[in-house]
């Protein structure tokens, strides 16, 4: 009888540390570069990007809304859309993956570096990245923060000649999320 | 003589228009959306049920348009609003102000996909069309 009840409360146990386990952010913002120098910057921002964390393991994963992805000239937003990520028939970028040895009891308000691995998928294809990033905690607040790059080809965007050498050959992302406790 | 300074400063107008118009078709202004066409005009909550009955045939119906959406404000965070929960409505810089929770409103934006992980729509440079 004891030992049923103590199981009950194992499981209970489990199940609170679980549902405190969570970590949310909607406004995440990513900003891809593909500049090249002398040309006109190619250069776009998506401030709304979600993110969920579950803080008991590390796992990770995070949507970018593609037509969110703002740019400062709207012929190149436009052709970005239609020609190069197809955003009607592709609209999200997804990203899912985990972030390596991620402890919340270890984290501090200085910066900790860790690794995250996972897959990126977008344009209807997947590829498995793997990058620094830097996490900090503050209050109740997760920072994380973390640049990566990744190729048109990655993802079967075919660059047409006659643009080819005003966009970069590596496209740059950098990512700033702040993740709040649910 | 006359007849080539004439020729020239023809196709010296010609050419001055052909670059305006380059320039301006380069340098076109952004959509702004509360100046555009509606698509459609319907409350939050049927956007979203007509959403889960098609998704595909939905997006390709509504994706990046125009849409104009009544619902309840269920929550309000920085620059968005939630209408009935299913809803997330980003609005343009300032736009916001003066909206509060649990009161009906209708708003103006392009509607941009859904987002798995919320469980959500998506609007975005939106307008409130109540004022």
């Amino acid at each position: 009888m004891k030992l049923k009840s103590f199981i009950l409360i194992c499981i209970f146990g489990i199940g609170i540390s679980f549902s405190q386990g969570k970590y949310i952010e909607k406004k995440g913002v990513l900003v891809f570069e593909a500049s090249e120098e002398a040309f006109e910057p190619i250069k776009a921002k998506n401030e709304s990007v979600t993110v969920i964390l579950n803080s008991s393991n590390g796992e990770i994963a995070s949507l970018a809304l593609v037509k969110e992805f703002r740019f400062k000239n709207a012929l190149m937003e436009e052709h970005f859309n239609e020609n190069y990520i197809e955003s009607d028939t592709h609209p999200k970028a997804i990203f899912k993956g985990k972030i390596i040895g991620f402890d919340l009891a270890q984290l501090s308000e200085k910066e900790k570096e860790f690794k995250i691995s996972g897959n990126l998928s977008l344009h209807g294809k997947e590829k498995s990245i793997e990058f620094p990033i830097l996490v900090k905690k503050v209050d109740n607040q997760l920072s994380i923060n973390g640049n990566f790059t990744v190729t048109p080809q990655d993802f079967d965007i075919s660059i047409p000649k006659i643009v080819r050498n005003k966009i970069a050959k590596q496209v740059n992302v950098s990512l700033k999320f702040n993740l709040k406790s649910k | 003589m006359k007849n080539k300074k004439k020729l020239i400063i023809v196709l010296l107008v010609f050419l001055l228009a052909l670059g305006a118009t380059i320039f301006s078709y380069i340098n076109k202004d952004h959509r702004n959306i509360s100046d555009e066409k509606t698509d459609i005009s319907t409350t939050s909550k049927e956007f979203f049920s007509s959403f889960t009955t098609n998704q595909q045939e939905f997006n390709s119906l509504y994706l990046d348009k125009a849409i104009v959406l009544k619902g309840i404000v269920t929550s309000i965070e920085d620059n968005s609003i939630v209408l009935d929960e299913k809803v997330i409505v980003t609005f343009k810089e300032n736009a916001i102000s003066g909206i509060k929770t649990n009161t009906e409103i209708t708003v103006k934006g392009r509607y941009v996909g859904y987002d798995d992980l919320l469980e959500q729509l998506k609007i975005d440079q939106a307008t409130n069309t109540n004022k």
